[in-house]
């Protein structure tokens, strides 16, 4: 039977769904789709249609994204063709009865989305300039003059605010993203709805009502604290609902006429704490439905959606998506908060959404990379409607996967053993640790090209939850001052418990990799021990003090993960580091690191080669120029498949594989 | 003239100066050659051109396209070297420049980008160049094949891989696997290139007596040694052997004089890095000290005047002529065969190189009044004659404050600083200060023109500054303060604070502003984590944490552990609590003091993430603070950046002042 194997460049083959929006009378459901171009080394993405006939792309030649729906048959999209003014999105509109997209208006922002408000008026998500919030007023001279004045100015980046910068993004420094409502007709009218230090993470719409989180920047340093406000369309005003810096504040929806948010105080669990869904009632949060997990996905594999969303509201239900254990489930509250189990399969959902009774959803397993599925608002009639993989996966065997149980301190636990390509039980076969990151995140059986593509390679893989991931509650999430040590033990007796399993794994060629959390823990194992011939570390945590004030997320999440008493206990900070250890550090050791990463940034992989290097410890550092934090998934095609080139190399130099 | 009739200096002055470098005489001593470095606003960048001086003028030589001087291949021959639009990559453009008339016409092509050239005799020379440790033969490659690497080259540029330290170095980017080679290169008949030394080596000092090459050397693969081997060239076979090579040694130079070869040789043990040489007579595998100068035998001066350099000492006959930074000054020595020492120049200011030709030595030398000018001199010292005049007319009419000298005590040390005061002073008003901290910290301040100082004067601020515990210019004892860090030095600079203050009570203690790069950002940081006596601070190219620096800078494990006291030898691993005492970013919980930092992106000395965890500490506190970042500067960025971005980094300095003293913005 034709089984083929991966090749390392079919990383950048697969054709990703997101960003779905159905149509309002439910009939349609509009999505794009993210194509990897690898002649070009960089990503397209293009507009397809879904309804009951067919599901076909829509747009071809310039890339384009769905933004909302114009009525039920014309589709607003987002497209550059170049020649726009600086600071501005330009819509395109496109029918379902046919013909090409043509130019809608342009708006005097960058756009980051938009929906319907009320009658023939929009609310818009967009980014201003703290100095300058009204420069979506400015004439096209005075625009142009500005983009002058900034490229006069581009040998210096002026920064005053903490932090600085945000992973995926770039620089922030002074960035805020503002509302606006927004009307088409008679001409467009424009105008600015939040303060000029109002940062707006999320927002829901119902009603003439906009129900957003946001925070106030005032001063250089931001705060993790948001608070709820609405805006009312009729009356022009926003109102405060809630106001009180004391909670983590999320997923605002309104249902029913009532307003709901997810909160927590973080005062049990820190700031990975659950949050309660709560209704938001007379300045208070009231807590109507409990969470055994954040209700967002943390399932994940290396091929995800954009564009996604964690929760969905169609008429009088509210659809959120839930980690349990080692896959995502999905709940459908009704009217007086009762729950309701629609779905419950191994892998993942990324994103959903849903209109009238039928539910769009984005779900993938070990065999079936991202694909777009509906349902019935029952959970019955799943039916899978793209089959954007199926190039890439036809015509090879899905490599066996086995479930492997074991306990460490107590705890019941459970990972995976990637079986290798053409598996004899009487050869010897080298083995690869692959440890997620987060920690806080999940793994399960969910669609992972590395994984199959090291099978494809006869290497055995295996992967785990240890303590300290999501998806079992937040004492099993709360791993806080305690990194390396119970995750680290536990680590060690899944590593035993495989090797146990599989007597045809050679236990003088384990390798050990991971990124992020995975990379810190990579690192923070080979300083305690010697079994592993050799090591991946990726875009890791070394240095919790360096972390503190140089990652964009540093200031918080460092003291918060080592317990630490706030971003100055440099002893507990220290303690957990891994450079702290590297001494003790013998496994050759291959460092990847995005130079454009803010979340655990390029001088966190630098340290650790250093350190290395000077005790002549055999060391490799690859510095990616254009990666961010997540370019294992997010990155051009060209970095995808050079960081799979640079591991397989080191992996297979490291177990005495020929080249 | 009272000041009030002066023009001020301004920072856009920067434009107007010119910096002399590779000054050297010709064969018979009759013309003097030197480089000259210009800004030009426009380009944002410098232009060189080569000159000379004879029969008492200067003469341009060069126009149209940059040249830079390389050296004399005769009386009527100097090679320039020049990029054309016909210069490939990775190559070195050398011309022939006769005195006699004519523009410059190509020499030689060399295949490598050259660092140094020597000359062994009229068709014989030593050049050092960079080479690929990986490919140390592609300097034969042919157009072909050079094109193909290129293109290999342009498609590695989303990656930089790196499987050594250091892998890179301040100013010179990303250096992994990069070597600097010994070539010999001979014109008999035709050009024939060689490459002598061995591929993953790297040499220094190179050193030409008759046939006879001397260099040092360094070979490493994973981690680079301070310890080098000396090593000998006969250059007439190209056979090469190891004079020296115990390892355990480090050379700041080499020099041959009588026939008999020279070190100047340290072995760090008692001082570290830092070390002053000895001088050493150098035999098969045999170190024979000589005599301890007591002074860096180099120019140590901190300005903001001088880009490019020259030689720091000349052997002629029997005699050793160098330069020397002495107390607050570098002066010009001479040491006798039997090294007795002779002072031939010794006044306020500083020589930055010299060159020696029969009876004359000529040398660039800078005062208080105004930037660098040329001067010649008998070799007794005597009749000192100024040759140039490069920079007179930038300062003409111009207030430039002079320094007065204020000795003062701290910790058991005499020490001595300067005051510059504020133009149009009246000691009947109250006037804002800076204290200015120069980096080093084994540098020291001195009376030459200090562009930065004088722009500050000329806008009504009192300029102090010192030459505390850990500077240059005396002994070991007085530079080494490993270990001490923040200790000795802060008290000697809020000594000398609180001196100043008491001799001049027209400052107003209130509008008192610090600033400082490198080892003064080190202690501009450290000063706003211990006192909030400045109402503002600018610290430049800083240093946040000695942890970091040390894993990050390209001299980190080599020199920062040092410095914080770990002992030579044993393993930073065990004292990461040395590193982390003497860290600034340990104390910055509750510091006050607005604070603007300065760094360049390109910094591998004191890298961007020390300045950056400083500034983001502050700003989590919702201090007041500031950071400008320059794209593609490295640490040298007040010296030798380009030219508008040095404007910027003074303005961003001198606005940051002005809005926390009240002054106009």
């Amino acid at each position: 039977m034709k089984n083929k194997s991966f090749q390392i460049s079919d990383i950048a083959s697969f054709r990703i769904p997101g960003g779905m929006l159905f149509s309002p009378d439910g009939k349609r459901l509009a999505f794009f789709v993210e194509t990897p171009d690898r002649e070009k080394n960089t990503i397209h993405f293009s507009t397809w249609l879904m309804d009951d006939e067919e599901t076909k792309q829509i747009t071809y030649s310039i890339d384009a994204v769905p933004v909302m729906w114009l009525g039920s048959d014309r589709l607003l999209l987002k497209r550059e063709t170049g020649d726009a003014l600086p600071q501005t999105a330009q819509l395109f509109v496109i029918s379902t009865d046919g013909g090409e997209a043509k130019p809608f208006c342009t708006l005097p922002f960058v756009l980051q989305s938009m929906k319907h408000l009320d009658g023939n008026s929009y609310v818009a998500a967009g980014v201003i300039d703290r100095d300058d919030p009204d420069a979506y007023l400015d004439s096209d001279d005075e625009r142009m003059r500005k983009q002058k004045a900034r490229e006069t100015d581009k040998d210096y980046l002026v920064i005053d605010e903490m932090p600085y910068a945000a992973d995926g993004t770039g620089i922030v420094n002074g960035k805020r993203t503002a509302l606006f409502t927004v009307e088409f007709e008679p001409e467009l009218k424009v105008r600015r709805i939040t303060g000029p230090d109002t940062v707006v993470s999320e927002y829901a719409v119902s009603d003439g009502k906009v129900l957003y989180v946001c925070q106030h920047r005032d001063t250089p340093a931001k705060i993790i604290y948001t608070t709820v406000h609405c805006y009312d369309a009729s009356a022009k005003r926003t109102k405060t609902l809630y106001g009180k810096k004391t909670h983590r504040i999320s997923a605002p929806c309104i249902l029913n006429g009532s307003f709901y948010v997810q909160a927590t105080d973080m005062k049990r669990y820190g700031v990975k704490e659950t949050p309660d869904l709560c209704r938001i009632e007379n300045g208070r949060l009231q807590p109507v439905f409990l969470f055994d997990n954040a209700a967002v996905n943390t399932v994940n594999g290396d091929l995800r959606p954009k564009g996604c969303a964690s929760y969905a509201v169609s008429g009088s239900d509210l659809y959120i998506l839930v980690p349990v254990d080692d896959h995502t489930e999905i709940l459908r509250l009704d009217a007086d908060m009762h729950a309701e189990n629609l779905y419950c399969e191994s892998g993942n959902v990324s994103s959903i959404a849903a209109c009238g009774d039928t539910v769009a959803i984005i779900t993938q397993n070990w065999d079936t990379p991202p694909e777009i599925r509906t349902m019935h608002k029952d959970g019955t009639g799943l039916t899978k409607r793209t089959c954007l993989s199926a190039p890439v996966t036809d015509g090879r065997v899905s490599a066996p996967l086995k479930r492997v149980d074991y306990t460490s301190n107590g705890v019941d636990l459970h990972g995976w053993v990637v079986l290798p390509k053409d598996y004899n039980p009487k050869k010897k076969y080298p083995a690869i640790l692959d440890m997620h990151g987060g920690p806080r995140v999940t793994y399960g059986e969910v669609f992972s090209f590395e994984k199959q593509l090291f099978s494809d390679r006869s290497y055995f893989v295996f992967y785990t939850n240890v303590p300290g991931s999501d998806a079992r509650g937040d004492e099993f999430a709360d791993i806080r001052g305690k990194f390396g040590t119970v995750d680290y033990d536990a680590f060690m007796a899944f590593t035993d418990a495989v090797l146990a399993a599989f007597p045809a794994i050679d236990n003088s060629k384990l390798c050990v990799m991971g990124l992020s959390y995975g990379g810190y823990m990579s690192s923070r194992i080979i300083t305690k021990t010697d079994r592993f011939c050799c090591a991946s570390v990726q875009a890791p945590v070394v240095n919790w003090i360096t972390m503190d004030f140089l990652s964009d997320i540093g200031s918080w999440f460092s003291p918060d993960q080592t317990a630490a008493d706030g971003p100055f206990d440099w002893k507990n900070l220290w303690e957990t580091s891994p450079l702290k250890y590297a001494e003790n550090v013998k496994t050759p050791a291959l460092v990847l690191q995005g130079v454009q990463d803010y979340r655990c940034p390029v001088w966190e992989g630098m340290q650790f080669m250093q350190a290395l290097a000077v005790r002549n410890v055999e060391t490799r550092m690859v510095l990616f120029r254009n990666g961010s934090h997540n370019m294992h998934y997010t990155g051009l095609p060209g970095d995808k498949i050079r960081r799979l080139q640079e591991i397989l190399s080191w992996f297979d130099k490291h177990t005495g594989k020929e080249k | 003239m009272p000041s009030r009739k002066l023009k001020p200096i301004e920072i856009e002055d920067l434009l107007t100066y010119c910096y002399p470098s590779d000054l050297a005489y010709s064969p018979d001593g009759k013309a003097i050659a030197f480089t000259l470095t210009r800004p030009d606003a426009d380009k944002n960048a410098y232009s060189r051109s080569v000159w000379v001086i004879r029969d008492g003028k200067s003469e341009q030589l060069t126009h149209s396209l940059d040249a830079s001087f390389v050296l004399w291949k005769d009386n009527d021959t100097l090679i320039v070297r020049r990029t054309t639009a016909d210069t490939e990559a990775g190559t070195t453009s050398l011309f022939a420049l006769k005195l006699s008339g004519g523009e410059a016409q190509p020499w030689l092509d060399l295949p490598f980008v050259m660092s140094g050239l020597k000359k062994i005799d009229e068709t014989s020379f030593a050049a050092t160049g960079k080479i690929d440790a990986n490919d140390p033969d592609a300097y034969k490659d042919n157009a072909e094949t050079r094109k193909q690497k290129a293109e290999a080259k342009q498609k590695e540029a989303d990656y930089q891989v790196v499987d050594e330290i250091p892998y890179w170095h301040n100013g010179a980017g990303f250096t992994n696997k990069e070597r600097n080679a010994l070539f010999l290169i001979s014109l008999k008949n035709g050009v024939s290139v060689k490459r002598i030394s061995a591929p993953f080596q790297s040499v220094s000092n190179v050193t030409v007596d008759g046939s006879d090459l001397w260099c040092t050397a360094e070979t490493h693969t994973l981690k680079e040694s301070r310890m080098v081997d000396v090593l000998h060239v006969d250059t007439k076979t190209g056979k090469k052997d190891v004079v020296y090579g115990k390892k355990d040694h480090a050379f700041r130079g080499l020099f041959v004089r009588n026939g008999e070869l020279f070190g100047h040789a340290s072995d760090m043990k008692e001082y570290g890095m830092n070390q002053t040489p000895d001088i050493c007579r150098i035999t098969k595998n045999h170190l024979e000290f000589v005599m301890d100068p007591h002074r860096t035998l180099m120019n140590h001066i901190a300005g903001d005047t001088m880009l490019g350099s020259g030689l720091q000492s000349k052997v002629q006959g029997s005699n050793l002529y160098t330069l020397a930074t002495d107390v607050d000054r570098v002066n010009i020595w001479k040491y006798d065969a039997d090294f007795n020492k002779t002072v031939l120049f010794d006044h306020p200011g500083a020589v930055y190189f010299l060159d020696v030709c029969g009876d004359k030595i000529a040398f660039a030398y800078e005062d208080a009044a105004a930037p660098t000018e040329i001067y010649e001199m008998n070799a007794d010292g005597s009749d000192v004659k100024k040759l140039t005049d490069l920079n007179g007319k930038a300062v003409e009419g111009k207030y430039v404050a002079l320094p007065h000298k204020l000795a003062f005590t701290s910790e058991g040390l005499d020490l001595e600083g300067w005051v510059l005061l504020p133009k149009d002073y009246n000691p009947k008003k109250k006037y804002p200060a800076v204290l200015d901290i120069h980096g080093g910290p084994r540098s020291i301040y001195g009376e030459i023109f200090f562009h930065e100082m004088q722009v500050w004067a000329s806008k009504g601020y009192f300029v102090f500054f010192a030459n505390i515990a850990g500077s240059d210019g005396r002994d070991d004892a007085f530079a080494d303060i490993r270990g001490r860090y923040g200790e000795i030095d802060y008290k000697n600079v809020m000594d000398f604070t609180d001196a100043v203050i008491a001799a001049y009570p027209a400052i107003d203690t209130t509008k008192l502003c610090v600033t400082g790069g490198s080892y003064g950002g080190f202690m501009t940081n450290w000063i706003i984590g211990h006192t909030d006596r400045f109402c503002a601070a600018a610290s430049q190219r800083s240093i946040a944490s000695w942890i970091s620096l040390t894993w990050i800078a390209d001299i980190g494990p080599w020199f920062d552990p040092s410095e914080c006291g770990v002992p030579e030898g044993d393993t930073i691993f065990h004292h990461y609590d040395k590193l982390w005492r003497a860290s600034p970013l340990k104390y910055i919980e509750g510091a006050k003091t607005p604070t603007l930092f300065i760094h360049s992106d390109q910094d591998y000395r004191c890298p961007l993430p020390e300045g950056m965890q400083m500034m983001q500490a502050l700003a989590y506190q919702n201090v007041e603070t500031r950071m400008c970042i320059f794209h593609g500067e490295n640490h040298e960025l007040s010296r030798g950046g380009k030219p508008l971005h040095r404007i910027r980094r003074i303005k961003e300095i001198t606005d940051w002042f002005e809005a926390h003293t009240g002054g106009r913005k």
